[in-house]
């Protein structure tokens, strides 16, 4: 196990998802890395911001909007084509990408 | 069976067609939710719009760059969802599906302002190795300055703003798994990408903005 392992698994371990075997590897690595601690340690902190700063408003007066504004467009909409914009609305499909 | 009564948009109120939820009645099964949606029951639809107008929002905030294109988005995804009700078969749960549509709807906005796009280049920011694969540079601790309340919001805000500049491909992923809290598989299943696809995203994702956080940090610019 060297430094570029642990950043590999990095994820996994910060989600709890490595494997057992994994996991005492990547902490046996982190007893003797300063430097991949520090790595754990900042991108534990970075995440709990993103999570600390909680979520947008929305405020009333659009979310009111948005309830007008939708029925609106579903009562014109009803009996004409769906939209193409919504592309495959089915989720799933071709496996793809890196 | 006693029907509740739900206001339609003309504001009339006539009976449901299904009883409306309320506080002495368990909420309404997601299966339950999608007959009535398919059947136009529009106490159904305002009912889908108070579970999800949130999550949604805040996907679509995070995705898009202003609250203009964002309320936009929002709008959109909606509008895309009631009139597609009729084909949503039920191979996914309801909210899958729904952010699907979602992040669609944001990637054509995105697609049309392309020209004024710019994204970071991710491989700056990613930790460099030697050939026994050891790090090349010196790691700094940052995070036991963040302790300060003032510097973590700070980064808070900070945060969102580089999380903006990301390119589509990894922002839609880090919004999913680590904003949304979605797991891998349902992420994977929104995008059409490989549990190993957006495993590769969310982990660059995470490393550049662990490093725009320590430039800032130690290098006093965002």
């Amino acid at each position: 196990m060297n430094c570029r392992h642990l950043l590999d698994a990095l994820s996994d371990y910060l989600d709890d998802q490595a494997a057992a075997s994994l996991r005492a590897d990547l902490e046996a690595h982190l007893a003797e890395c300063r430097s991949c601690t520090v790595i754990v340690e900042t991108s534990r902190r970075t995440l709990r911001i993103v999570t600390d700063v909680g979520s947008f408003e929305i405020p009333d007066e659009l979310s009111e909007r948005l309830l007008r504004k939708t029925m609106a467009g579903l009562a014109s909409a009803r009996g004409g084509a769906s939209d193409p914009g919504a592309g495959d609305p089915e989720p799933g499909g071709t496996k793809s990408g890196s | 069976m006693k029907h509740a009564l739900a206001r339609g948009t003309d504001g009339a109120e006539r009976p449901a067609a299904f009883p409306a939820t309320s506080a002495a009645t368990e909420p309404v099964s997601e299966r339950a939710l999608v007959a009535r949606l398919k059947a136009g029951d529009e106490a159904a639809f305002e009912e889908v719009l108070k579970r999800y107008e949130l999550k949604v929002f805040n996907l679509t905030r995070g995705l898009m760059r202003n609250d203009d294109d964002a309320q936009d988005a929002l709008q959109d995804t909606f509008l895309s969802v009631f009139k597609n009700i009729g084909r949503f078969k039920g191979d996914s749960s309801l909210s899958t599906w729904i952010y699907r549509i979602a992040v669609n709807s944001a990637l054509m906005k995105m697609r049309k302002r392309r020209h004024d796009q710019k994204h970071v280049a991710i491989e700056e920011y990613m930790p460099e190795f030697d050939d026994t694969g050891h790090r090349v540079a010196v790691v700094p601790d940052w995070h036991p300055a963040v302790d300060q309340l003032l510097l973590n919001k700070e980064l808070g805000g900070l945060l969102r703003t580089w999380i903006a500049e990301l390119a589509p491909e990894y922002r839609t992923v880090f919004l999913l798994r680590d904003q949304e809290e979605l797991d891998n598989e349902q992420v994977a299943q929104i995008l059409g990408l490989s549990i190993a696809a957006v495993k590769s995203r969310l982990h660059r994702a995470r490393m550049y903005l662990r490093e725009r956080a320590k430039r800032y940090v130690y290098g006093g610019g965002a």
